[in-house]
């Protein structure tokens, strides 16, 4: 009988819930596992019990958090970098409803979860197969990411992190003369990654739109 | 009067340019009449010259001369014509026939008026002078002179100037007005040096010398008749006029009591044989005066016998004048002799001459013979003397007077009419300038009230797309909002309500039912509802984001106000459309002020004339170059043919000051397409 030691860390105490539910379930099924579940709706009731030194053995982490209250962690996605420094063993399950490449990238990049599910993929049986499948200690992702997966092995080209979020940027309508606030270079450096990505995809003449267009189709964002 | 007649003058060139266009306008005709002319012509000017030949007898030569006039008077009122007229008065004139000369003369200084040719009128009072002068009417002969004299200054003709000068000064000189005369004579002169006329210049310089010897003033008689002598031996026929000097240089001699050389240049003037012949009056002159100078001189012999010889020649050519001087000084030799009755007898017959002659010099002088002679009227005859020689002062000055008075009324008259036109001048300069600057304030006021209006026009113009600024910006604002809105319903969506549909999902999903099969299906089958709502909004969510990357309705919405408000008009269908390349938001507004403004020049200008039914816009980027295309389904025009109305020029305005360029094209009967391209600068994209 081994006993895990679980984290969820969630705002909505109606998801948190039904994990919860997952979590007995698969104990009341499999003898030899039992859970000792703990919650977190906050970032700073997450963050203490991170620091708390205390051994946690499976973590469910949703993105979409209010931030903390000394406004270090503004969502999920820094809460899970700090996990992975603090607790080197926990084993992390991020469920979120995002569900667009460049998230997905940024999350698999930054965090490297064991579980990456996206909230609409999933059903209360893959919910517990992914459970099981990462207490086991193999990977789970759901489908959506799995697909932005294959579409990467696909790619030949690697677009670096200030393309992709320049392509996100423009995704969301930016305005070229807004850009610099948010992308760490000049109006100037920023033309030139855009004409450098338009020639990556091989489509000088067309507008943004066709660029952005063509990056979600390829995945990256 | 004057403008009376200037205004008949203007009537009369009118006639004549009528008259020369109805010769002009028929050609063949124009070739005989000149023929004819020609012809005619030549016969007037052969009876003119009839008339001057000195062989036929005087009323053959006025015959001639007014079958002359006669043949000229049918000709046409032009210059020709005057000419032969003025040559017809002075022949009448050589002729003393009076009445014709007045006639002709008169009529030539009319038609000279007409034809405002000064040097005819010059002319004519020139040959009146002449008229009167060989009346003895003295004073009417100077009045003309200088008249002619004025004329001819007029019209600058220096020769004839010095020829009424000389004219004027010989006539003063016959009243003794001697500095008159000379001050005249010496302006004469100094015309004639300048002309080289040497002959004139003789005449000249005798003349002052014979006023300086009736003067008895004989050195300067002497100086001067040197000076004749000088230009004497310049000219030709310098021949016939020697005597003439030898003579006068007698006199002067005679005067100067130096009778031996008077008597030898007397002598040698008489021995040329040819001048009797040549001369018959100069031959009788010089014969007296050789014979009284001899007398002078003490020398009697032959005296009488020379005098009378004399007398007798001059008799027989009606040398009246000669004659009474002649008598004079037959008189004085006899008084010399003695013989008082002889002396007294030629002494009265003088008298009698001279009076009928009014020559008052020698009517002087045959008084005092008389007064010589019969000894017991003496005192009559010296009362009689004074009495003439007072007279005389008397009528010189008073000529004198009225030359002064002549030139002095002339003047006045001038200066006169110089003032009065100065005045004109004046008149018509200021009324001129009045105008002018009147005409310049309203010009100013014109061209101010247009840069007003311009002005205005230019506010107005910018107020209006600082407006239209001021719309986009809201129009942009409103967009703004909407968008935020939009995105916040989509995190909204997405975060919170998808969320909770999961948690509630699965947590529906743990449920451990208890019921029937059916009842498990159905709750299974609402768990996956569940999932599908959750596509659903994600999908919604999505969609609410994904409208954010074409911020371009807000222009378009814009420009197809502007074009629907315009269709109200003449009901026009319209089609606005951009292609995706088109980044509204990208562009700077001067681009789309200016790309609306064309628009609604365009659309208005369709609403003028085409009598489209349809427009269609059109925006597409290209290389960073924005083309706006209007094209309409109206009547179209030729672009050749047409002046740029103003809604052309405002839009060609427009292109320029975005550097754009603008084409047009038009198809008669199918429409017309405006096409205007702007580069977008990099900035602006």
């Amino acid at each position: 009988m081994q006993t895990y030691t679980v984290l969820i860390i969630d705002d909505h105490p109606i998801i948190a819930d039904a994990y919860k539910s997952a979590l007995l379930k698969i104990a009341s099924e499999n003898s030899t596992i039992d859970f000792s579940i703990e919650m977190a709706t906050t970032c700073d009731a997450a963050l203490e019990k991170i620091n708390s030194k205390k051994a946690i053995d499976l973590i469910f982490l949703d993105m979409k958090l209010p931030k903390s209250s000394d406004g270090q962690f503004l969502s999920g996605e820094d809460l899970g970098i700090e996990i992975r420094k603090q607790l080197v063993d926990a084993k992390i399950i991020v469920a979120t409803t995002y569900n667009d490449n460049y998230r997905v990238n940024n999350i698999l990049k930054s965090i490297n979860p064991e579980g990456f599910l996206i909230k609409n993929d999933i059903t209360p049986m893959d919910l517990i197969a992914a459970i099981e499948t990462v207490v086991e200690g193999t990977p789970y992702y759901s489908k959506t990411v799995l697909k932005l997966l294959r579409s990467h092995i696909n790619n030949d080209f690697f677009l670096d992190k200030i393309d992709r979020q320049l392509l996100y940027e423009l995704s969301i309508g930016a305005k070229m003369v807004d850009l610099p606030k948010v992308i760490p270079m000049s109006i100037g450096g920023i033309e030139r990654r855009k004409r450098q990505l338009k020639e990556i995809f091989d489509i000088q003449k067309e507008s943004d739109k066709v660029l952005v267009e063509l990056a979600k189709d390829k995945g990256f964002i | 009067m004057n403008t009376t007649s200037y205004n008949k003058n203007i009537c009369s060139n009118f006639l004549f340019g009528i008259v020369l266009i109805l010769i002009i306008g028929c050609t063949s005709k124009n070739d005989l009449q000149i023929n004819e002319d020609a012809t005619l012509n030549d016969s007037i000017v052969l009876l003119i010259n009839k008339s001057k030949v000195k062989t036929g007898t005087v009323e053959e030569r006025k015959g001639n001369l007014l079958r002359a006039y006669k043949l000229n008077k049918g000709q046409e009122n032009d210059s020709i014509k005057n000419q032969t007229l003025l040559k017809i008065a002075s022949q009448a004139n050589k002729l003393n026939d009076s009445i014709f000369f007045r006639r002709t003369n008169k009529e030539a200084f009319s038609l000279s008026f007409k034809l405002k040719d000064t040097s005819g009128i010059a002319r004519t009072h020139w040959q009146k002078g002449v008229f009167y002068s060989k009346r003895e009417v003295i004073d009417s002969s100077y009045y003309h002179f200088y008249q002619a004299y004025k004329n001819y200054k007029l019209v600058g003709n220096e020769f004839n100037i010095g020829r009424m000068l000389y004219n004027m000064a010989f006539i003063q000189g016959r009243i003794e007005d001697f500095v008159g005369a000379e001050t005249n004579m010496f302006k004469a002169i100094s015309i004639y040096k300048k002309l080289e006329k040497h002959k004139k210049l003789y005449a000249c310089y005798g003349f002052i010398s014979s006023i300086y010897r009736d003067m008895e003033e004989y050195d300067k008689a002497l100086f001067y008749r040197n000076k004749a002598k000088f230009y004497l031996d310049k000219f030709k026929d310098s021949k016939n006029y020697k005597e003439g000097y030898l003579n006068s240089l007698g006199l002067i001699y005679q005067g100067k009591k130096e009778y031996k050389k008077a008597i030898s240049y007397f002598k040698e003037a008489l021995s040329n044989d040819s001048l009797y012949y040549k001369n018959t009056k100069r031959y009788a002159r010089l014969k007296d005066n050789l014979a009284f100078t001899r007398l002078l001189s003490g020398d009697t012999i032959n005296v009488k016998k020379e005098l009378l010889a004399s007398l007798k020649i001059r008799d027989s050519i009606h040398n009246i004048l000669g004659v009474l001087i002649n008598k004079l000084h037959l008189s004085e030799y006899h008084l010399m002799q003695k013989d008082s009755s002889t002396a007294f007898s030629y002494a009265k017959d003088a008298y009698v001459i001279a009076k009928e002659a009014t020559n008052h010099r020698d009517l002087l002088a045959s008084l005092v013979l008389l007064s010589k002679t019969d000894v017991p009227k003496t005192s009559v005859y010296l009362n009689e003397y004074i009495e003439e020689g007072a007279q005389l002062e008397k009528h010189q000055r008073r000529l004198r007077n009225k030359f002064t008075r002549i030139s002095f009324e002339t003047d006045e008259y001038i200066e006169e009419t110089n003032r009065l036109s100065a005045q004109q001048t004046i008149i018509l300069v200021a009324s001129f300038s009045l105008l002018a600057i009147l005409s310049l304030l309203y010009f100013m006021r014109l061209q101010r009230s247009k840069n007003r209006a311009l002005q205005s026009e230019a506010e107005q113009q910018q107020a209006n797309e600082e407006v239209y600024k001021l719309l986009l910006k809201q129009q942009a604002k409103l967009e703004e909002g909407r968008l935020n809105e939009r995105h916040r319903i989509s995190e909204e969506l997405h975060d919170g309500v998808l969320g909770r549909i999961f948690g509630t999902r699965m947590g529906m999903g743990f449920l451990d039912l208890k019921g029937d099969d059916e009842t498990k299906a159905k709750h299974q089958l609402y768990v996956d509802e569940l999932q599908e709502i959750e596509k659903e909004i994600r999908v919604i969510s999505h969609e609410l984001k994904n409208e954010l990357l074409s911020g371009k309705a807000d222009y378009i919405q814009v420009v197809e106000h502007l074009v629907q408000e315009q269709s109200i008009v003449t009901g026009f269908e319209y089609k606005i459309t951009d292609d995706d390349s088109v980044h509204w938001s990208m562009i700077n507004d001067a681009v789309k002020i200016n790309c609306y403004r064309m628009v609604q020049e365009a659309v208005q200008n369709i609403n003028k004339y085409a009598q489209a039914k349809l427009i269609t816009i059109h925006f597409s980027v290209n290389d960073s170059v924005l083309t706006l295309s209007i094209k309409d389904d109206g009547i179209g025009f030729d672009i050749t043919k047409k002046s740029q109305g103003i809604g052309l020029k405002n839009i060609t305005a427009r292109t320029k000051k975005i550097n754009g360029t603008f084409v047009i094209s038009s198809v008669i009967g199918e429409g017309t397409l405006l096409s205007i391209t702007i580069p977008l600068a990099d900035t602006t994209i």
